[in-house]
């Protein structure tokens, strides 16, 4: 559907470094990446609002390097809204199709049927200064899928709403990615969006493309290091493999052996990522399990955030483990407490090099 | 000793009413967190305690002086306070003078305008950039440099719109540990706006939630967030949980109120005989058969009827009598093996129960 082919472009002294990627009709692709990397530059590249120096852009199987971002058929929604401040939600809505020549009554009666999909019929005649962010960012979504596109480009869409908006948001942003067949681009420094949204990720930083793929397996099985810091891993080891016995390799992390599932050779040097979710923790040191890795430790931090409680464990290496905070207070936890953690050797990630 | 005091403040744009009866008090040496849905009157507050502009009516006391009374005196107060805004601005220029600019202003000697610019880029970590062109740099870190512009004034209280909603995580992170340690160390008074909930209790040690143009409620973050004073603010809380009911007997402490024919014990004294039971999703604790000791007073069996993933959390939906929301761990959803109609038990501390009076459908 679109394709970056060794894109290469500079904006002041920020630059795109040899951009390659692909997105599949009916992707709900993420570009994510720290704030600064070019994620937004990468978008707007798509559009057409920014000319490559070097490579080639594809579109629907097309070279289109040079389109201007009118005939591109592309819409784009930028996290401010954009919306016209002198004209109603109705009119907003249906701006496109008079600007393609339809007249007033006809655009706003094609796009009654858009207003009621999106639960703004009863501001339609409105203007955005009365409006709340919610419902300023339903219209300019509204507007940008009023004339059609089968793309849809979204520039960090969520980060100006509030959680109950955002998660309301969320639900329309699937229905519209589901009922409509759209592909969907969208921009985000969030990784909780990307577990809920994105079927395919891209990670960029400082401009480099630095991983991509199915949404799962970037953020869940990171190519470097990198990768696995954005992407929120909080258990990140430096490690060389002391042996490998069919796959099953042990991995040496400061004097503490992991096991893992990994083809690393003895003597490579590894990264594990390791998931705080993945991270089980029992109270007392001598508890007993089947799992490879269980080692005692003692809490030196907790930090409770919202709804969870990140704790912090030192057994010879510091790990983080993560539970509600409900099942904190059960477990009586508190610095100083004596546990166990174990690990699953398949609930660890390897990266080789 | 409270550093301000507004009281019935008012603030209308045309016909559009943002404000009305805001009442807050902020003592000296706190972090306030204001949190509310978008367009709930944040920002407008902020900057009518900021001085950037008048509210239409109301009380308003800074440092102990009032405010309307003595227009007079707004420049020499607004420089003792300093505001980051949610978008940084920085000028077309190096990363020093962008931080200077503010002591220029005032006139400072210029040994010590490069003394305090070197001190403020140290705080926010962005020596290495002091000769950089500021409009270079990445949000996270032009972020830093409106914050150094601010704190290189020493501002009594600052105050900050959303800060870090256009950030990243890292940087987020970044600016957060800047803001603690300066109220920690400077005893720099902070009024932090922000939709980010988990942020308003890492950083706040009180919160006040704005709903419609007025502050709902002002305390801890546990009272905020387990204690909330109605339904609109529970919702805007993430309380997964809001349940009628009605209170059947009140003894040795416990209150025992029935909702959809389940029986739901809870600390709270009956502030209604019609009442609305509110509860956390982590609060409750879900087990595969009945726990053989358990410390929580409400223990029973449920049958799950959904399981809704909300990353990296699951939403796990039980009937028991009501229906109830539980919020457990992906790790922990897998570990019990949940699937729609299987039968588990809830466990759930009475004091984990809130209970608010009955505001009817809403």
């Amino acid at each position: 559907m679109i394709a970056f082919d060794h894109i290469s472009l500079s904006l002041g002294t920020f630059s795109l470094k040899d951009v390659s990627l692909t997105i599949n009709r009916g992707d709900y692709y993420f570009i994510v990446g720290p704030s600064g990397a070019g994620k937004t530059v990468l978008l707007e590249a798509i559009a057409g609002l920014h000319r490559p120096e070097r490579g080639r852009v594809l579109l629907r199987g097309e070279e289109i390097t040079a389109l201007p971002p009118e005939k591109r058929g592309i819409a784009l929604v930028y996290q401010d809204y954009s919306l016209f401040p002198h004209m109603t939600v109705i009119d907003n809505v249906g701006y496109g199709l008079r600007m393609r020549g339809m007249g007033k009554r006809e655009a706003r009666g094609e796009v009654a049927g858009l207003l009621e999909e999106f639960g703004i019929s009863h501001i339609a005649d409105r203007y955005p200064a009365t409006l709340s962010g919610g419902e300023q960012q339903r219209v300019a979504l509204a507007r940008a899928v009023a004339g059609k596109p089968d793309i849809l480009l979204l520039d960090e869409p969520l980060s100006a709403l509030d959680p109950v908006t955002q998660e309301k948001f969320i639900h329309d942003l699937q229905r519209l990615h589901r009922e409509n067949g759209l592909t969907i681009v969208q921009v985000s420094h969030s990784r909780r969006e990307a577990h809920l949204l994105a079927t395919r990720m891209a990670v960029i930083i400082d401009g480099t493309l630095v991983d991509e793929g199915r949404a799962d397996v970037v953020l869940n099985t990171p190519r470097s290091r990198q990768v696995a810091s954005f992407v929120g891993i909080e258990n990140i080891l430096d490690g060389r493999v002391a042996a490998n016995d069919g796959g099953h390799a042990t991995v040496d992390v400061g004097g503490h052996a992991f096991e893992a599932v990994t083809d690393a050779a003895a003597g490579e040097e590894v990264t594990l990522c390791i998931r705080a979710d993945d991270v089980v923790l029992g109270v007392g040191d001598g508890r007993r399990s089947s799992t490879r890795n269980t080692m005692a430790g003692m809490i030196t931090q907790i930090v409770e955030n919202g709804p969870v409680a990140e704790v912090k464990v030192n057994c010879g290496v510091d790990l983080t483990a993560v539970l509600t905070r409900r099942s904190g207070q059960d477990l009586h936890l508190a610095p100083g407490t004596p546990v166990t953690l174990s690990i699953k050797a398949t609930a660890i990630h390897v990266i080789r090099g | 000793m409270a550093i301000i005091e507004a009281h019935s403040i008012r603030k209308s744009y045309g016909s559009l009413e943002v404000l009305h009866d805001v009442d807050l008090s902020v003592q000296e040496g706190e972090i306030l967190g204001l949190i509310g849905p978008s367009g709930s009157g944040k920002s407008t507050l902020l900057r009518i305690l900021d001085l950037i502009e008048p509210s239409d009516g109301g009380a308003l006391s800074l440092f102990g002086i009032d405010v309307v009374a003595e227009r007079g005196r707004w420049l020499d107060l607004r420089r003792r306070m300093g505001m980051l805004f949610q978008r940084p601005i920085v000028f077309n220029a190096s990363v020093y003078d962008n931080v200077a600019m503010g002591l220029r202003y005032r006139g400072a000697s210029s040994d010590d305008i490069d003394r305090r610019v070197k001190e403020a880029l140290e705080a926010v970590g962005l020596s290495r950039y002091i000769g950089s062109r500021a409009t270079d740099l990445s949000g996270g870190e032009q972020q830093r440099v409106a914050l150094s512009r601010v704190l290189v004034t020493d501002p009594e209280i600052l105050f900050l719109d959303e800060p870090t909603a256009n950030l990243d995580p890292g940087s987020t992170a970044t600016i957060e540990a800047i803001v603690a340690r300066l109220n920690r160390e400077e005893g720099t008074t902070v009024l932090i706006s922000t939709h980010d909930l988990s942020q308003g209790q890492r950083l706040a040690h009180r919160v006040a939630v704005m709903i419609e143009g007025t502050v709902a409620q002002a305390g801890s973050p546990r009272e905020i967030f387990h204690e909330p004073r109605d339904q609109k603010i529970a919702r805007f809380v993430g309380v997964q949980n809001i349940i009628p009911g009605r209170v059947v007997s009140r003894k040795e402490g416990l209150t025992t109120v029935e909702a959809g024919g389940r029986q739901i014990v809870s600390t709270t004294p009956p502030p209604a005989e019609e009442v609305t039971v509110v509860i956390r999703g982590e609060d409750i604790s879900l087990h595969r058969r009945e726990p053989g000791y358990e410390e929580a007073e409400n223990l029973f069996p449920a049958t799950v009827t959904s399981i809704e993933p909300t990353a990296p959390f699951v939403n796990v939906t039980v009937h028991c009598g009501c229906d109830l929301v539980a919020l457990v761990t992906a790790r922990r959803a897998e570990a019990l093996g949940l699937a729609a109609g299987m039968q588990v038990w809830v466990s759930l501390q009475a004091k984990a129960v809130h209970l608010i009076p009955r505001e009817g459908p809403g």
